[in-house]
């Protein structure tokens, strides 16, 4: 007995040496598990990780406000639905070197649709949706593409594919000052963003992809930075960054104004006379 | 077994278990979110640091453990702690001024993509958290701290977005006298209403 008492304490120490979970969910709520993604090989090691922490993060988001879930169409922001949300829409990521021109398979009659044109991919780039942008030019071409995607050869038959690009922007642009990559507050941010291109997964018709709109004055007057759906790209990061914001009582003041600053950027996207749209993802039959 | 062992030991592992109780909570204000390589600087001097972010009366004084600081390595200019005089928040404010984002010098530096808010936006954070900081702790300082909200909101060169996290500081800061707020654009207003209250 004696000797059990000695150890105990020794037990107890260890327990609290033990690694802590770096970002505290409020809620008290289970993780979810962390949303299965497939990584090209065109995605390095460092950038892999990254991702991996931000999506343990998520799987214990712990939100406790639930109000705005609306804008994702999920019935509240437990760790389970963010997870099953994200999951349907962020499948594969792939590298910036990564050849997105797409195989083409064959011709298609697809409805005429006058979709945004593939922009070269920079290392500054941050992230891209690849499966919607592809979808859209076959969509205006009239061609079924696939793209081959760590061994998998996925036929583009719908925005939902999943297929993401990112670049070293997601790593460096998103990066409040005087934080490190791994920051949980960067996290935050490029989970905001991982959900911002997945909303280009969904919709159909003219707003398949969810385009963004030519915005018609201010900061970004002229160009494709604006939103026409209240529950699109824009609103959907802007209330992943405002959850995290609301519950940060580790933030900084500084790091709380950086991440409003955040937030008023994505809510002067929206533009006054947006709409909510319907998120099914239009998917065609080859 | 003798009597005086166990109550040793009982005492022992409650005495361990509330150490990591107080350093798992008070140690959530330092230690880094992420487990990052945060150094710790202990001094006796950082006794006005800014209270943890809780929902707390103004009339409350700070409850921070007074003498951890947190520094974050390659910070250009965190000192979001540091109590002003007169003059030294006067200089913050002009410095904060100066950092506002402005599109026109954006684009000047050849940045096009704007998919993604560009980075210039959030430089003016560390200034925007000190002027926030330095009003909660010194109310003789909210006159100047309104004049720079003020200019700030009304820049048209300046980016709506922050303008709009200015006049929504300046509505908190002006909370118990008028605010004509017919002089600021309608989309600078919406933005601000859209966002979080005042931290």
């Amino acid at each position: 007995m004696v000797r059990i008492l000695k150890v105990l304490p020794l037990l107890l120490l260890l327990g609290c040496g033990l690694p802590i979970k770096n970002h505290r969910s409020l809620s008290g709520e289970a993780p979810a598990g962390k949303v299965a993604v497939r990584f090209d090989d065109s995605v390095p090691s460092n950038q892999r990780a990254l991702v991996d922490k931000d999506l343990e993060i998520l799987s214990n988001a712990g939100f406790v406000d639930q109000s705005e879930a609306n804008i994702l169409d999920i019935p509240d922001f437990s760790n389970r639905s963010l997870k099953q949300w994200l999951e349907t829409r962020f499948s594969y990521l792939v590298g910036e070197n990564y050849d997105t021109s797409g195989r083409v398979e064959r011709s298609l009659q697809y409805q005429p649709f006058l979709s945004e044109v593939i922009g070269p991919f920079s290392s500054t780039t941050i992230m891209r949706n690849a499966g919607g942008a592809v979808y859209l030019a076959g969509k205006e071409e009239g061609i079924l593409y696939s793209l081959l995607v760590g061994g998998f050869r996925l036929f583009i038959t719908t925005p939902r594919v999943g297929i993401f690009q990112i670049g070293e922007g997601l790593f460096t642009t998103i990066l409040v000052p005087g934080t490190k990559a791994d920051d949980d507050i960067n996290s935050y941010l490029r989970l905001a963003t991982d959900f911002h291109e997945a909303r280009h997964d969904d919709g159909s018709g003219d707003n398949a992809a969810f385009p963004h709109e030519k915005c018609p004055s201010g900061d970004y007057e002229g160009q494709y930075a604006c939103d026409k759906s209240t529950d699109g790209p824009y609103p959907v990061g802007r209330v992943i960054v405002q959850k995290f914001r609301n519950q940060c009582t580790w933030c900084t003041s500084a790091q709380l104004a950086n991440l409003d600053l955040q937030i008023a950027d994505l809510n002067g996207r929206v533009l006054s006379w947006a709409v909510y749209n319907d998120d099914q993802a239009e998917r065609i039959n080859p | 077994m003798k009597k005086r062992h166990v109550v040793l030991g009982v005492v022992g592992i409650v005495a361990l278990y509330a150490a990591y109780l107080v350093g798992h909570y008070y140690g959530e204000e330092s230690v880094t979110p992420s487990g990052s390589t945060e150094r710790m600087i202990v001094s006796p001097t950082d006794v006005a640091l800014p209270a943890p972010r809780v929902e707390a009366p103004k009339s409350i004084p700070s409850m921070a453990p007074p003498t951890v600081k947190r520094v974050v390595e390659h910070s250009p200019t965190p000192q979001p702690s540091a109590v002003f005089s007169t003059p030294e928040f006067h200089e913050l404010t002009q410095r904060a001024f100066a950092k506002l984002p402005r599109m026109a010098e954006i684009r000047k530096k050849g940045r096009r993509d704007f998919h993604f808010a560009p980075p210039e936006l959030t430089e003016v954070a560390d200034e925007l958290g000190a002027i926030g900081d330095s009003l909660e702790r010194d109310p003789r300082l909210v006159p100047a701290g309104q004049d720079f909200l003020r200019r700030c909101a009304l820049a048209e060169d300046v980016m709506q977005a922050a303008r709009a996290v200015c006049l929504r500081d300046l509505k908190h800061w002006t909370a118990n006298s008028p605010l004509d707020l017919s002089v600021f654009p309608d989309v600078v207003k919406r933005i601000a209403d859209s966002l979080p209250p005042t931290p």
